[in-house]
This record gives C-alpha cells, sequence and structure tokens, in this order.
C-alpha cells in the first residue's frame, strides 16, 4: 500500500536524512508495524484479533489515512491495535493529529460557582433598570412629540376660520355671491393646504378622511373666508367650501358653529337606487334607508349634516336650496359634511 | 417581549440533561458545565428551598440529615420530579450566564432519549421554558452522540452509535442527518451501581450505598476478563452485625456482579444489528461501531462488544462530553440550514 502523498511521514523517503529516517521511524505507522513485527503477528492475526480487515492494518502501518474512514474511527483503531501489541496508545494518537491535524475536543473548562447572592441588589437593579427605560423614551420622544409641535399651528389656523364660519354661514341664506379674488385665493392656497396636510398627518380625529374626501379644489375657497366668494361658480363651491372650514375649525370653532347655526334642510333627488344615511352635528343617526329610482328626500337637522351615500352618482344635493358638488370615488361611496 | 430582551444578552445553549450529570456546551466556549444532576432540597417550616445544586447535592446524597433531600430528579433519562428538573436547569442556565445582568433567556437545545414518550418530551420541553428558556428544542441523544463523536452522519452511510448514560442506554444506526434505527434500553451506569450493590450485599452480607458502589466501578469496574486483577478496600454496614466492617473486592467479582446488565446492552446492540438494513450493516460492519456516553469508560467494555458482535469497536473521544458537544454542534448546523433538521417533537 502506498503512502498518501503530502503527509510528512508519508512524503519522507529513507535515503532523505536522518531526521526524515527519525520522523518516519517515529510515525504512528511505522511504530505499529515495528511492534507487531516484535509481537510475532502477521497482518492478518492482527486483523483478525482487531475485528478490521487486513487492508485496514495495512493502511494503518503505511499512514494512508485516505484509504481510511474519519479521525474518529482512525484513533480508535489506533488505541486498539497499540493495545493490542501493548504499546502506548496515547501517543499514537498524538502523533495522528500532530500528521493530519484533527485536534482533541475542547476540554471541560469548569467555571466559577455563581456568588449566592446577586451582584446588585433587586432593587437596585429595577432602577437601573427604569432609569434605561427613561433614557430610551426620552430618545425616543422627537417622533412621538411632533404631533405637539404642529398642534398650535392648526389652531392658529382654525382661528380665523372658526371667525369665517360665523360670517359666512348667514351668507348661505342671504348674500349673493360676488366674483372672487383670485389672486389672493391663489396665494393663500398652498399656505392652508400645508397646514391642512400636516394636520391630516398629525391628527387623530376625522380629519384625515375629510380633507381626503374634500377636494383639493374644494378646499382652495376656505383660505379666504374672509373674501367672501372664492370661486366664479362659488354657489356650488361654497357647501364643501364651509364644510371643509368647519373641519379645519372642529376643535377651536365648533361650540361657536353650533351656537349661530340655524336648521339646515338637505333635499335629494335619486336617479337610481341609493343607500342614505344621514347624521346631525351630534353624531345622531337622524335618517337611513334605502331610495329607489324617482324619489326624492328632504331631512331637516342641526348642521354640521353629515350624509353618507351608497351610490353618489345617482344623487343630486341641495343644501339649504343650494346645489351641492362633491367628488364621486371610485366605489360610489360618498360622505359629505353639509351646513359648515 | 422581556423574553426576547433577555434573549439578546443570553447565549445559545445545548444541554445533555442526563440522568447522571448534566452538561451544558456554550458555541464559541465548548462545555462550561458539567455537574451531576443532583438537587439537595431543604425543608424548613413546611417551605422547602434548594440547598445545593450538582456538585454540592451529590456529595449529600446518602448523607444528608431529617430535613435535606438530595435526589435526582431525573430517571432513566426522563424527569421524575419536574419541579425539581426546573429549578436545576435554572441554576445552570444562571449559572452559565454567571456575569450578565439581566436575567437570562437563551435558546436551548435539550438531548432526550429516542425511546422517551410525548409527555417526557413535553415535561422536558417545559422545565426547560419554565427555566427562562427563550425557545427549546428538542434533539435525540443519539444522534447529538454521534455527531458529537465526529461520525460523518450527513453521509449516505451507515453509523452506529451506542450511548451508555446513566439511566438509558442508546442505539442508533444513523444516516444521511436522520435516523434509521434506534432504541433506547433503560440499562445504564446507575443500573452498573445497583447491580454492584446487590452483589455485595448478596455475597458479603454487607450494604453499600450507591456512591460507594459507583466508586468501585470507576475504579475497578470492568467488562471483559483481562490480564490484571484489580483490588479495592471499601467499608459496608454488615447485616448480620449491624456494624460497618471493611473488606477486598477484585475485579473479576465486579464483571461478574455486571454480568446482566452488560448483557442486556449487548443483546440491545446485536438486536439493532439484525434489523438495520443490509447496506448499513455493511458499513457499520466495514468500519464498526462507536461507544461514547459514561459507560463507554467502564474498564474493556469494547472488547466484550467487539467479541460479542464480530464488529470493530471503538470508544470515541472524551466519551462523557459527547452529546453536549453533539448537541453544540447540531445547534449550529441547524442555525444554518433550518431548525427542523434535527430536532424532535
Amino acid at each position: 500500500m502506498t503512502a498518501l502523498p503530502g503527509k510528512p511521514a508519508a512524503n519522507a523517503s529513507p535515503d532523505n536524512g536522518s531526521g526524515v529516517d527519525k520522523l518516519l521511524a517515529s510515525s504512528p505507522g511505522a511504530r505499529l508495524q515495528r511492534a507487531r513485527e516484535a509481537a510475532n503477528l502477521t497482518v492478518n492475526e492482527a486483523a483478525d484479533a482487531l475485528h478490521l480487515s487486513p487492508g485496514v492494518v495495512k493502511a494503518l502501518e503505511a499512514d494512508d489515512y485516505r484509504a481510511l474512514p474519519n479521525a474518529t474511527f482512525v484513533k480508535g483503531y489506533l488505541r486498539s491495535y497499540s493495545r493490542l501489541l501493548g504499546i502506548g496508545g496515547e501517543e499514537l494518537v498524538r502523533s495522528y493529529e500532530a500528521i493530519t491535524g484533527s485536534g482533541k475536543p475542547q476540554p471541560v473548562q469548569p467555571i466559577e460557582t455563581p456568588r449566592t447572592a446577586p451582584r446588585f441588589a433587586t432593587p437596585l437593579r429595577f432602577g437601573l433598570l427604569g432609569l434605561v427605560v427613561v433614557m430610551v423614551a426620552y430618545l425616543l420622544w422627537p417622533a412621538s412629540g411632533e404631533p405637539e409641535a404642529v398642534a398650535p399651528l392648526a389652531e392658529d389656523a382654525a382661528a380665523p376660520q372658526g371667525e369665517a364660519v360665523i360670517e359666512t354661514t348667514p351668507a348661505v341664506d342671504a348674500e349673493p355671491v360676488t366674483p372672487p379674488d383670485q389672486p389672493a385665493a391663489d396665494s393663500l392656497d398652498t399656505e392652508v393646504s400645508l397646514e391642512l396636510e400636516r394636520e391630516a398627518l398629525v391628527s387623530s380625529e376625522p380629519m384625515p378622511e375629510e380633507a381626503e374626501a374634500a377636494e383639493a379644489e374644494n378646499i382652495e375657497p376656505v383660505i379666504d373666508p374672509d373674501t367672501p366668494a372664492p370661486e366664479p361658480d362659488a354657489a356650488e363651491v361654497m357647501q364643501p367650501a364651509l364644510q371643509a372650514a368647519a373641519d379645519l375649525a372642529s376643535d377651536a370653532a365648533l361650540p361657536d358653529s353650533q351656537v349661530t347655526a340655524p336648521q339646515g334642510q338637505i333635499s335629494m333627488a335619486f336617479t337610481g337606487d341609493c343607500w342614505v344615511e344621514i347624521r346631525d352635528a351630534s353624531g345622531a343617526l337622524i335618517y337611513s334607508n334605502l331610495r329607489r329610482n324617482g324619489e326624492s328626500l328632504s331631512i331637516t337637522g342641526e348642521p354640521p349634516l353629515e350624509a353618507k351615500l351608497g351610490n353618489g352618482n345617482v344623487v343630486s344635493v341641495r343644501y339649504n336650496g343650494q346645489p351641492v358638488s362633491f367628488r364621486v370615488p371610485p366605489h360610489n361611496v360618498v360622505r359629505v359634511r353639509l351646513g359648515e | 417581549m422581556f423574553k426576547r430582551l433577555r434573549g439578546m444578552f443570553s447565549t445559545d445553549l445545548s444541554i445533555d440533561l442526563g440522568t447522571a450529570n448534566t452538561l451544558i456546551y456554550v458555541k464559541d466556549r465548548g462545555i462550561v458545565l458539567d455537574e451531576p444532576s443532583v438537587v439537595a432540597i431543604r425543608q424548613q417550616n413546611g417551605a422547602k428551598s434548594v440547598a445545593a445544586v450538582g456538585m454540592d447535592a451529590k456529595r449529600m446524597l446518602g448523607r444528608t440529615p431529617g430535613n435535606i433531600t438530595a435526589i435526582r430528579p431525573l430517571k432513566d433519562g426522563v424527569i421524575a420530579d419536574f419541579h425539581v428538573t426546573e429549578k436545576m436547569l435554572q441554576h445552570f442556565i444562571h449559572k452559565v450566564h454567571e456575569n450578565s445582568f439581566i436575567t437570562p433567556s437563551p435558546r436551548v437545545l435539550v438531548c432526550v432519549p429516542c425511546k422517551s414518550t410525548q409527555v417526557e418530551r413535553k415535561a422536558i420541553k417545559e422545565s426547560a421554558l419554565g427555566a427562562g428558556a427563550r425557545e427549546v428544542y428538542l434533539i435525540e441523544e443519539a444522534m447529538a452522540a454521534a455527531i458529537g463523536a465526529g461520525l460523518p452522519v450527513e453521509e449516505a452511510s451507515g453509523s452506529m452509535v451506542v450511548d451508555i448514560g446513566g439511566g438509558t442506554t442508546e442505539i442508533a444506526i444513523i444516516s444521511l442527518n436522520g435516523v434509521v434505527y434506534s432504541d433506547s434500553v433503560r440499562v445504564g451506569g446507575d443500573k452498573f451501581d445497583e447491580a454492584i450493590v446487590t452483589y455485595v450485599r448478596r455475597n458479603y452480607g454487607s450494604l453499600i450505598g450507591e456512591a460507594t458502589a459507583e466508586r468501585i466501578k470507576q475504579e475497578i469496574g470492568c467488562a471483559f476478563p483481562g490480564k490484571e486483577l484489580l483490588e479495592i478496600d471499601v467499608r459496608g454496614r454488615n447485616l448480620a452485625e449491624g456494624v460497618p466492617r471493611s473488606f477486598t473486592l477484585n475485579s473479576s467479582e465486579i464483571l461478574e456482579a455486571l454480568q446482566e446488565p452488560l448483557s442486556q446492552i449487548v443483546s440491545a446492540v446485536k438486536s439493532a444489528l439484525e434489523q438495520s438494513p443490509p447496506e448499513l450493516a455493511s458499513d457499520i460492519a466495514e468500519r464498526g461501531l462507536v461507544l461514547t456516553g459514561g459507560g463507554a469508560l467502564l474498564r474493556d467494555l469494547e472488547l466484550l462488544l467487539a467479541e460479542e458482535t464480530g464488529l470493530p469497536v471503538i470508544v470515541a473521544e472524551d466519551p462523557l462530553t459527547c452529546v453536549a458537544r453533539g448537541g453544540g454542534k447540531a445547534m449550529e448546523m441547524m442555525d444554518k440550514s433550518g431548525f427542523d433538521m434535527f430536532s424532535v417533537d
């Protein structure tokens, strides 16, 4: 059996010098072979005694580990072979490990016995933990503190509009709509829609939903409550404008609008089947039913009135005699707030 | 949630929860704990408290006053006393995480005997969870032993491992990361001790304790008639006279005493070989079977098995820690390729 190339012991040929000779002579295989010969055993006898095949015994003696199974087995074979021959098995295994570089498993590293008392007294531990929690909360604060920073802004925006509601609500009934001051509306436009957006982002109130529902163009007029008529066809836009104004002002100006608002009347004409729900200012359901094609409906209640229409395409809505326009979303369900 | 947080401060553990010894292996650190699975319970005014665990408790075995009981919470490889096992695991897990500030909550892999029932496995899982583990994975002891012994478990060739623990002997034939055949007999180091106690009582009319029996087994016990005859002086209480007497035992007597449990192990190994598929049997015949566990340290046990089976028998390196080391390796392998690789329910 040929020796495995690449292994130091196997690589060396006897005439390479005394150092190599020594290495070769001290290789596990060579020592096993010498011991076996000294004990007057043949390879076959040794293999029989070890319950191994003669091939394995020959491979062990030639240090040909490629022909042998993995290190676990080879070490086992070396131990039992050396025991049979009465030579030091552990020493052979060590030199085998040195040749193949397969290490011994890590020995048990004893660890210290734990102190019976914890290093920190329990209250101290909890105190420290609490401190950490407080610090983490402080670090995370800016994210959650945002709404507070914006809140005053929202109030600022709402305050003038609260006044506006008071002014414009009667205007709906009495005053005719005058032509708008377009540039003023535009300049203010960006400001307020910004505020609106911010408020929609941070507010947990019903605001976002409504800001979404009311179209951008509907909201635009809101900004210039003092200029009485925002758009050329303001008659149509008026109601959403009022509504949006009330939306913005809902926290600050709600009491005011409640005090000043009269009873509002919604009238609807249907050109198809439509589910209708109407709630008054207190949120109470004052009407809910399915209206059929050709029917009409007239409901009076305390504004702002909120109407939910199952199919916005088939309804024409008037509030206090004024036609109301609204955008119909793809799912056809329309929510409008009227009389704000 | 707190468990997850605490988990960040804990290391994954592989626990060999054995009848005789509990070993804990930590990734990158090796075996960090090797202690007897013994707990001493102190009873005071009706309230129970843990007096000692591990090595300290073992010294108390059979030497306790009335208010302390030293017990071994595991019997035959499975939990006999649920709460005490939990306490013991808790103690060991804390001991491993000695220098951590936050109560540890590690992921834990525990080895279970392959013949343990669902109830027994659940008990082990629950007690590990109760001891603070975040997640518990179970793996068959024989599989862990084979991995720990360095057998080529992932190859498509049969490897046979015989793990002789304190309570059970696990025999398994493994191929392609799976157990092809496994058997578990409830014979192990404890049965050897009992056999020695019985033998001494019958032949010398003297009572010796289990700790003494274990010492006899370790010092002069052997499984196969050897060339040298070893002797040991022991003291036991003479049953007839009622006083302690000293006498001398030799290794051939112990060999005789151990005949019964040894023959049970031999027959279990033989029946495993009989039932193994022929291809795997030929692999095993070619390379031999591997002994692990504390029982493998019994002198000349490999000779007995080699003689009985006609196969090469090898004692794994550091047989006591094979299961724990294998569990640790298995955990690393599972980390790479999914936790359903070895784990059993």
